[in-house]
């Protein structure tokens, strides 16, 4: 009965388990077909996405000119010290070991140049000495195996912003080759010491990591490879759940199944995460190299790989920048690591742990040039999808002189709050909007935009008041219509700088209505030489000129100087009575200092692949588009604009350097300009407000303190004067009457004059 | 006789006097001279400006910038363009007022087929050289063979027109 009872029970068992088995075994195809597909699918995700050509966004970096030294430079006139910080060259006290190392005495700097890959040349930095008398170099030397004098001294562009995917990450892409075996094996030591015993997924570490944790009560530590650590960066988040671990470990399975381990570790070193710089993350080695050391990685020590190696676990608890004594503590720890595991001598490791951790400055600016950069972008924008820009790691050499330009934008900002103060009474009260100023400086013999600075603060505005606001020039339009006067090919009536005007009022027609050009002073000046007219910006004696002319023949010269904004013959063109760009306007004003020849302004030099092909390459264009004469007529008053006329209040200013500029003021003082010029340097600068109120302040009084201070700076007291070109005579002339001088007229001056074009008429003539 | 003979010395002294007035109407030594009102000649005080400043500074910058184009040509000789054509922009970004580097950066655009570019970057060479016979000279004779490689890849009429 027993034994019924017993098989009955069994029977009924397995009844009831018949009747689960269909079940199971359906769900249990369900999930091979579904476990399957999703392998095999995130198989093919992995496959695609590991894919070299698929690994990683590199950022596209923006660079600045390279900088020439030479003996004879004053090095605190071209700070080359903040230069050096600025590009991350690190002061090692005495002596200069490796790349990137600099050291300052009263006699001397030396400086170990960094590598660095220019368009078309890949360079080798060796280490120099620049031998200074006080702060002048008298002589530079290459001080490696056979010291070499060189005649001048190339220093490396400057990073100053890069084009980011939308991930945000730097990176400097390294191959394993590049990366130091020390770093290597710190990394595996540390992270992961049984990297080539495990297949993706080591249990044994997992099992020790459970049992430290379980003794410990918390987390202490991870069990996670290098190929998990990986995939959580690559593929996944880092969100914390079991699933996300489980497809965590399938993916590192899947990975190490189909990739080497040379292959994995690579792409771990490119993509670990080692910290922040502003809002972009640092990813990999090769970058964290450089931020943490200014070094290429090839170049790391012994205790830099070990720092490096250890700050993966916690980037920011160990970094040398914030937390220098962690990041020792950090450093010494996986130095006895590799010592304990017998993969550094006992000498390396105590020479290692020797070794101070020298870090360079850290760039406090992270927004460099804005304005600069954004006019770049745009061009960029013009030329390359975004995806390109922020994928593919193009580097783009531009003209900008940083040194220049943190000039620039230090007195725009200083002198634009010193007018607020200083004229808060004559600024409009309460007024909405911030007074803005800009300016731009060009090299007028290539063309190079050297300093943009696009408003008073970027953080205010993105405007670009350089390149984007259309504003009247007022009288900074002015010397083209004088420059058309004397140019003999241009006008049939032969006009001088001693060529006498009336400025006395008159009216015409022009647009069916009457016009009639007032001076600023409200005065009439009588009879005046055009050098006096242009020199006090006369409007009433230059619209006659340009009247007398034909305003045809001035917006023909207007057009050969570049200008390309609208403009009409009409009369009031004369006195500026148009709209161009501050850009514009400082192109134009390049025919002064270049003799009539027109440089076509260039921002972007080469933009170059990461593989080293030159994608695009401007050269410097020129183009004589006037005669050399009737510019150096020209430029001889404009000079005296800044000796006496209206820009004389330059020299309070502090430059005292040999230039020409203009003043500019538009009607009711809604602009005040002021563009100016050595031989070898142009700059330009402008104030306003944007909704066009009233300043109430002169060219004179506004934007010319800016160009001065700017001036005194980049350019000094230069006595370098403009070239005068042949077929140019200088005759003595009486200055009342423009005719030759003689005993009987007591004042008489060198006038310059183009050849042939002299008076033959003695000024007595006119005076009996 | 004494008649005929004092007749003969008047007639010389007449002769000579109108010969010298003559002279110094069309210019000969010295200052030129004009005829003033009511017959006075009126002197003009002239003189040229200080050439020739550019071709002969000494500066830091224009001995960095000498040493360059001294490498440059080199390249340029060894028939490495490219590499010349940077060291020239070098020299030229260094001191861009030395003529001689916009000569030769001239005449490596020109070698690498770059006419017009090359006839704009002479026009510059000439502004700053024009105080030097010799350098003026060269700057002709490449002018003219920038323009005969021109005619021979394009009709004459499109030849850009460079400044006399």
């Amino acid at each position: 009965m027993v034994k019924n009872q017993v098989k009955t029970q069994k029977a009924g068992f397995l009844r009831r388990l018949r009747r689960w088995i269909k079940p199971i075994v359906f769900i249990g195809i369900i999930v091979i077909i579904v476990g399957g597909g999703y392998l095999y699918h995130t198989a093919k995700g992995v496959e695609y996405q590991f894919n070299r050509s698929h690994r990683w966004d590199i950022p596209s970096k923006i660079f600045s000119d390279a900088a020439y030294y030479y003996p004879g430079i004053d090095i605190e006139k071209v700070r080359l010290k903040q230069k050096l910080l600025r590009l991350a060259y690190r002061d090692t006290g005495t002596e200069i070991k490796g790349p990137g190392d600099y050291s300052i005495t009263p006699e001397r700097i030396d400086i170990y140049l960094h590598d660095f890959d220019y368009p078309m040349q890949e360079f080798k930095g060796f280490p120099v000495r620049l031998t200074l008398e006080g702060n002048i170099v008298k002589e530079i030397v290459r001080i490696d195996e056979a010291p070499t004098p060189l005649s001048s001294l190339k220093l490396e562009p400057e990073l100053v912003a890069a084009i980011f995917g939308d991930a945000m990450e730097d990176r400097t892409l390294v191959t394993l080759k590049e990366v130091p075996q020390h770093l290597l094996e710190a990394i595996i030591v540390v992270e992961d010491e049984r990297f080539f015993k495990h297949g993706g997924v080591d249990l044994i570490a997992i099992a020790r990591a459970a049992f430290k944790d379980i003794i410990e009560l918390r987390i202490v530590q991870g069990g996670s490879t290098l190929t998990q650590q990986l995939v959580k960066n690559y593929f996944l988040t880092s969100k914390r759940s079991f699933l996300r671990k489980l497809e965590e470990a399938v993916i590192a399975l899947l990975l190490e199944a189909k990739h080497t381990k040379a292959d994995i570790l690579e792409a771990y070193v490119n993509e670990i995460y080692l910290g922040q710089r502003g809002s972009s993350s640092v990813s990999g080695v090769g970058e964290a190299a450089k931020l943490y050391f200014a070094k290429n990685v090839d170049q790391l020590t012994l205790g830099e790989s070990a720092l490096l190696a250890g700050m993966i676990r916690a980037p920011y608890r160990y970094n040398p920048f914030t937390n220098i004594e962690s990041a020792g503590e950090r450093r010494d720890f996986v130095l006895g690591k590799l010592y304990k595991s017998r993969l550094i001598t006992k000498d390396e490791y105590n020479n290692a742990l020797a070794e101070p951790i020298i870090t360079p400055k850290r760039a406090t600016k992270t927004n460099m040039a804005p304005y600069f950069i954004d006019f770049v972008k745009m061009q960029l924008a013009d030329l390359y999808s975004d995806d390109l820009l922020g994928k593919e790691g193009l580097r783009i050499f531009t003209t900008l002189n940083m040194t220049d330009q943190l000039i620039a934008e230090r007195v725009v900002k200083s002198e634009i709050s010193r007018l607020e103060k200083d004229f808060a009474s004559i600024l409009p009260k309460d007024h909405e909007g911030m007074l803005e100023g800009a300016l731009v400086s060009i090299q007028p013999q290539t063309g190079y935009v050297r300093a943009m600075v696009g408003g008073r603060s970027y953080l205010t505005t993105q405007f670009n008041h350089i390149t984007q606001a259309m504003r009247q020039p007022g009288s900074t339009f002015k010397p083209f219509v004088y420059l058309t006067a004397f140019d003999p090919a241009r006008t049939s009536n032969l006009y001088a700088p001693t060529t006498m005007i009336d400025d006395t009022s008159f009216t015409v027609k022009s647009g069916g209505e009457d016009w009639s050009p007032q001076n600023y002073d409200k005065q009439e000046h009588g009879r005046v030489s055009l050098r006096t007219a242009l020199t006090n910006s006369y409007n009433v004696a230059t619209a006659k000129l340009a009247l007398n002319i034909g305003l045809d023949s001035v917006l023909k010269t207007a057009r050969d100087s570049g200008i390309t904004s609208d403009l009409l013959a009409v009369p009031s063109m004369a006195l500026g009575a148009f709209e161009v760009t501050p850009m514009e306007m400082a192109a134009a004003y390049t025919i002064f200092p270049n003799n009539g020849i027109l440089a076509r302004p260039i921002s972007i030099i080469n933009v170059v692949t990461k593989e080293g092909e030159i994608l695009e390459k401007k050269h410097m264009e020129m183009k004589r588009v006037f005669d050399p004469q009737p510019v150096y007529l020209a430029n001889s008053i404009l000079k005296d604009v800044i000796d006496r006329g209206t820009g004389a209040s330059a020299r309070a200013y502090g430059f005292s350097g040999i230039a020409g500029g203009k003043t500019g003021t538009t009607s009711n003082y809604k602009d005040s300009w002021f563009v100016g010029f050595t031989p070898n340097y142009l700059a330009l600068a402008w104030v306003g407000y944007d909704d066009n109120t009233p300043t109430n302040m002169s060219g004179a009084r506004a934007a010319l303190p800016i160009w001065a201070k700017f001036m005194k700076e980049v350019v000094g007291d230069s006595r370098e004067d403009f070239s005068s070109p042949r077929g140019i005579l200088l005759v003595k002339i009486d200055p009342a009457t423009g005719l030759l001088s003689s005993p009987g007229c007591p004042e008489g001056k060198f006038e310059p004059f183009i050849e042939g074009t002299e008076p033959n008429e003695s000024c007595l003539n006119v005076r009996r | 006789m004494l008649k005929r003979q004092a007749l003969i010395i008047l007639l010389l002294f007449f002769v000579t006097s109108c010969a010298t007035w003559e002279g110094r109407g069309h210019g000969g030594k010295g200052a030129p001279q004009q005829r003033g009102g009511a017959g006075k000649t009126v002197s003009k005080e002239v003189k040229k400006p200080e050439e020739g400043q550019f071709a002969v500074v000494s500066s830091p910058a224009r001995s960095a910038s000498i040493d360059m184009v001294a490498k440059g040509k080199q390249s340029l000789a060894a028939g490495k363009y490219e590499k010349a054509l940077g060291i020239f922009q070098e020299a030229v970004i260094i001191d861009s007022t030395n003529g001689v580097a916009y000569y030769y950066l001239a005449k490596t655009r020109f070698n690498l087929g770059q006419n017009e570019e090359a006839l704009g970057i002479l026009d510059k060479a000439e502004s700053l050289l024009s105080s030097a016979d010799e350098w003026m000279e060269a700057i002709t004779l490449l002018r003219q063979q920038i323009k005969e490689a021109y005619i021979a890849g394009f009709p004459t009429q499109d030849l850009p027109q460079a400044a006399p």
